[in-house]
């Protein structure tokens, strides 16, 4: 096992936590062990990554002919990227294990937990940069499942599809970045893109390569104009805004822009975008973050202003801007996971989060408020601590850049402005819930919280102190393999030291301190009004006022244009079909010289019977049940036509459907009440007609030539090859499981997925019961017959299941008769009371179906063969003579199941919801 | 031998069948009606499934169990159908469930 598990490890783990739940077996530790494991594979690699600054490669090829491989590789970047990964998901994983209530749903936390972390390691350690966007969309999923853990609340859906929405469209712009780099420069494979950086960087189209993927970036590390989205994510629960939302989602936009430093920067471009944008979201974030009542939304606008600074870091065209950046992704991820733990402890002991109402919490949680202070202390930048590291650093590089618009000072001052909010942000945070009288009218008492809850924000606070003491000593090696892997290349000596001499950045930083406390205590009479103003989040207007457009003027479109109407639909098709098979037709009619087609006139009687039957459907549309019962007749006479013809299984197929089919109107159609008036116009009506006249006629003229000309079919092929290649003498049926397999079993899955979508729309309506006083009897004796019945389908469905592949038969129509008996001893027993059990107990029977269906296919695969081979075997049975089995029975077992599970879905819950509209107390 | 018996059998079902069908047409009354089909499944198909038997296991040379099988099915389900049936249709009038009297001609 090397680095190269890393990513699958987390991403098959997260399958597990969901059914150990059910086995009793607690999925912290399942999340757990993943997290430690993954942390000693990655920490075994440190002498040569990190030391010796080398990078790790493999390659296992995917799909060849898209440039789509899995490539991995480690190096010092990575590295650090991985080890915040594990690390800080090590620590949350603990802190969530107390933080949840043991009665939530917790499979359903950590399952999402982990795939986000095997997804962020996939980031991390790609080297195709295509394999890099499919992990990216995977941690818009999963965090987007986080998010909305609290599936009750509004604020968590909301924030969720906020999030969502927000990241995907900057995943799209990152895909098409991608895809166009790798038409420039021909492969995806970021080795080969990093020797072609000149190319890429000289490229006329590079202007827009470069802001589809800074859109991806910006969108994902929240930064200005994207950056709303963040503080609305605060809805989820703390574990998961302390894991995605300070760590390490966030930190993939600025990974990205770390990773794309070889090939992307350098240019005047990146650094004008890059830089403004960084230093927009750097002072915006910093300004509100000191306006927030909300803790977490204090903390949230504060990342948002701390990843400005990364961003801004990164758009510098200094030699060590790099590596202040990444020293400063390392120091902001550990302090602020530890403030959003701090932040959650104070949540889960004091029942809020509102600033407004906390106050004096040092003196009941002394430990949990000093462990605070000196996290939001390394936040605001004081010494001795990793925050200060890295700010000085910053500071330096600022003051070393290239000017802005021909001026020198902009961006030094401006992150000295961006430092004095910080400071006043923090100074509030810890002044307002720590100090001050005790907070009366608090749910709860506050106290000291569960040992293990604080463990990891003791943890996290000691790094701080400790990178913030030694830092050469600790990290020094790992910046600096993580910088030299961001800019491929030497990068010039710096020890990061607390003491560089009294410079210029230690002046800013005093400047700062001061400067913050000032604005703190002069708060109101500075920004007079403000607060007001701040009241709803305008990103979040914004973005609700573009959706909220965009639906309006498409609901609009549509009902212009009548597309809410299905009438519209079905004539445009009709159309379609139409045209098409003129154009397709009627040259062919022109070439071919009609022969004799009389016919038989048991067909002619046949067909007779059919459309008399068809008239008195369409004449007795307005009663139900007598065209129900008239299109039944049509069924039947299909069904006696291929009799006639000598095609049982078909005859057979059209039998059962026909009833399955006539018993699903029935069950449907009370619901729908008597048909509207005709209030089509004349002409829509005569169009109709026309549309009506013409799709006949091109099935007639389609019919006659394909009788009367002498085609050379593929039937001749399949009929001589069934039995030697499907040892199968019902063609039919060895078509439709050998030779056409894979069709049937994309099929099979399209049903399964059509009634999963069924029963998630029963599942809301089923609850609608009926009242049980009106529950008519059904007699004795259909109740007992159809037991007996039953017995007797199941008898024939086995009988027809295991003959098909020699005689008419097979796994649809024995699934069909085995679902028209149990169906019949459901109605039979209990017609309109309540479901005996609910039907979403079908879902399981039809994953179950799709894997038994596929289970063959990819056992040939494990033998090297295709998908889908069918392996056979002679067995001599002692009683019965030789049996030949075949693996197309599984195959066929599979469609068994999901039929009868689809059928049993649908027809008991259909007739046995009550009619009527929902009253205004069951829509609530 | 065995084909003029399956032939007068087949004729004779065919009639059974006819007549059972006519009855449902022309009967005026549902109660009336409902004797139809029970004529037409266990007099004309019991009868043509007989000669079936005696085409296959004369002519054919296998006598299987096959006809007499659909032919318990249906004496067992056609009778439970027209209970069935009727019950139905007695829970939709229950205002005169039996008049034997010129009554309403209804489904």
């Amino acid at each position: 096992m090397n680095f190269t598990w890393l990513p699958w490890l987390a991403l098959f783990g997260a399958l597990l936590p969901g059914p150990l739940r059910r086995l009793r077996i607690d999925p912290a530790l399942v999340a757990g062990a993943v997290a430690t494991l993954g942390l000693g594979l990655l920490i075994r690699t440190t002498p040569e990554v990190v030391v010796l600054g080398q990078t790790l490669k493999s390659s296992v090829p995917w799909v060849p002919s898209l440039g789509l491989a899995i490539s991995l590789r480690l190096d010092g970047l990575g590295f650090l990227m991985c080890g915040l990964i594990l690390g800080i998901g090590l620590l949350v994983v603990l802190y969530a294990r107390y933080y949840l209530k043991p009665e939530e749903a917790t499979g359903r936390f950590y399952g999402p937990l982990l795939a986000f972390m095997g997804a962020m390691l996939g980031i991390a350690l790609s080297e195709n940069l295509l394999l890099l966007v499919v992990f990216w969309e995977l941690t818009s999923i999963s965090s987007f499942l986080l998010i909305s853990f609290w599936q009750f609340s509004t604020d968590a859906r909301r924030g969720a599809r906020m999030a969502l929405t927000v990241t995907g469209l900057g995943g799209l712009a990152l895909l098409a970045g991608v895809i166009w780099i790798g038409q420039i420069v021909g492969s995806y494979e970021l080795t080969q893109v990093i020797e072609h950086a000149d190319v890429l960087k000289a490229h006329p189209h590079y202007p827009a390569v470069l802001c589809l993927v800074l859109l991806g970036a910006f969108t994902k590390s929240a930064q200005f104009p994207f950056h709303f989205w963040l503080p609305h994510a605060m809805a989820a629960p703390t574990p998961v805004s302390a894991y995605l939302h300070s760590a390490t989602m966030v930190k993939a936009g600025v990974f990205l822009l770390a990773r794309c430093y070889p090939f992307l920067a350098g240019t005047e471009l990146w650094f004008y975008l890059v830089t403004i944008t960084g230093m927009l979201t750097l002072l915006i974030g910093s300004f509100l973050a000191l306006f927030q009542n909300d803790l977490k939304g204090l903390l949230a606008y504060s990342t948002v202003s701390h990843l400005g600074l990364i961003t801004l870091l990164f758009g510098l065209d200094t030699d060590l801007a790099p590596k202040a950046a990444l020293l400063h992704l390392l120091n902001h991820a550990v302090f602020k996971a530890s403030l959003f733990m701090a932040a959650g402890i104070i949540d889960h002991e004091t029942g809020t989060r509102d600033l407004r109402r906390l106050s004096g919490l040092f003196k009941p949680m002394p430990v949990t408020a000093t462990l605070a202070i000196v996290a939001a202390a390394s936040m605001a930048g004081i010494p001795l601590l990793n925050g200060f590291l890295s700010k000085e650093m910053f500071f330096t590089e600022t003051l070393d850049a290239d000017d802005i618009f021909g001026r020198s000072w902009i961006l030094p001052v401006g992150a000295t402005l961006a430092s004095v909010l910080s400071v006043a942000y923090s100074v509030r945070f810890v002044r307002q819930a720590f100090f001050g009288p005790p907070a009366t009218g608090l749910e709860k008492t506050p106290h000291e919280p569960p040992r293990w809850l604080r463990v990891p924000v003791e943890l996290l606070v000691l790094l701080c102190i400790a990178i913030g003491v030694a830092p050469a000593l600790l990290v020094g090696d790992l910046i600096h393999a993580a910088a030299s892997a961001c800019v491929q290349g030497e990068l010039p000596p710096y020890t990061i030291a607390l003491w560089h001499g009294f410079n210029t950045p230690l002046v800013m930083s005093i400047v700062a301190l001061i400067g913050g406390i000032l604005v703190y205590a002069r708060r109101e009479r500075l920004f007079r009004g403000v607060e007001a103003r701040l009241s709803v989040s305008q990103g979040r207007r914004a973005f609700e006022g573009i959706v909220a457009a965009l639906v309006g003027s498409s609901q609009r479109l549509e009902r212009a244009l009548r597309l809410d109407q299905v009438t519209t639909h079905l004539r445009g098709l009709l159309a379609c079909a139409v045209l098409v098979s003129a154009w397709l037709l009627l040259p062919a009619l022109a070439r071919v010289s009609p022969t004799n087609t009389s016919g038989d006139l048991v067909l002619w009687v046949l067909c007779g019977v059919a459309l008399f039957a068809l008239a008195g459907v369409l004449l007795k549309s307005e009663r139900p049940l007598t065209a129900i019962v008239y299109s039944s007749i049509v069924g039947l006479a299909v069904t006696l036509t291929f009799a006639y013809l000598s095609a049982p299984d078909l005859a057979l197929t059209q039998l059962l459907v026909e009833l399955v089919a006539i018993l699903l109107l029935l069950a449907a159609v009370p619901h729908f009440g008597l048909p509207p008036r005709d209030k089509r116009s004349s002409p829509v009506r005569a169009l109709d007609g026309a549309l009506a006249l013409g799709v006949g006629g091109a099935v007639t003229i389609g019919c006659w030539l394909m009788l009367s000309t002498d085609v050379a079919s593929i039937s001749r092929y399949f009929l001589e090859k069934s039995v030697p290649l499907g040892q199968g003498n019902n063609v039919v049926n060895v078509i439709l499981v050998d030779f056409r397999g894979f069709d049937t079993f994309g099929e099979v899955t399209v049903l399964a997925i059509a009634s999963l979508g069924i029963l998630a729309l029963f599942d809301h309506l089923a609850q609608r019961q009926a009242p049980s006083d009106l529950r008519p009897r059904t007699p004795l004796f259909l109740q007992s017959v159809t037991k007996l019945l039953l017995n007797l389908a199941l008898l024939t469905a086995v009988f027809l299941f295991l003959r098909g592949h020699n005689a008419p038969g097979g796994g649809f129509i024995a699934g069909l008769t085995a679902a028209v008996g149990l169906v019949f001893v459901y109605q039979a027993r209990n017609p309109t009371g309540a479901p005996a059990r609910r039907p979403a107990s079908m879902s399981r029977w039809l994953a179950a179906g799709v894997l038994l269906a596929a289970l063959p296919g990819v056992a040939a695969m494990l033998f090297g063969r295709a998908f889908l081979t069918a392996g056979h075997v002679h067995l001599p049975l002692p009683l019965v003579g030789e049996v030949h089995l075949s693996t197309v029975l599984v195959f066929d077992l599979g469609v068994f199941v999901v039929v009868v599970a689809t059928v049993l879905a649908i027809l008991p819950t259909l007739g046995r919801l009550p009619l009527g509209k929902p009253t205004a107390e069951e829509e609530r | 031998m065995a084909e003029v018996v399956v032939s007068v059998l087949l004729v004779l079902g065919a009639a059974l069948a006819l007549v059972g069908s006519w009855g449902v047409v022309v009967l005026p009354r549902f109660l009336s009606r409902i004797h139809g089909p029970s004529v037409v499944t266990t007099g004309g198909l019991g009868t043509l499934l007989l000669a079936s038997l005696i085409w296959f296991w004369f002519d054919g040379g296998r006598l299987t169990g096959r006809e007499l099988l659909v032919s318990f099915v249906l004496a067992v389900t056609a009778p439970i159908t027209g209970h069935a049936l009727s019950r139905a249709w007695l829970a939709r009038h229950p205002k005169d469930p039996v008049d034997l009297g010129p009554g309403r001609d209804d489904s």
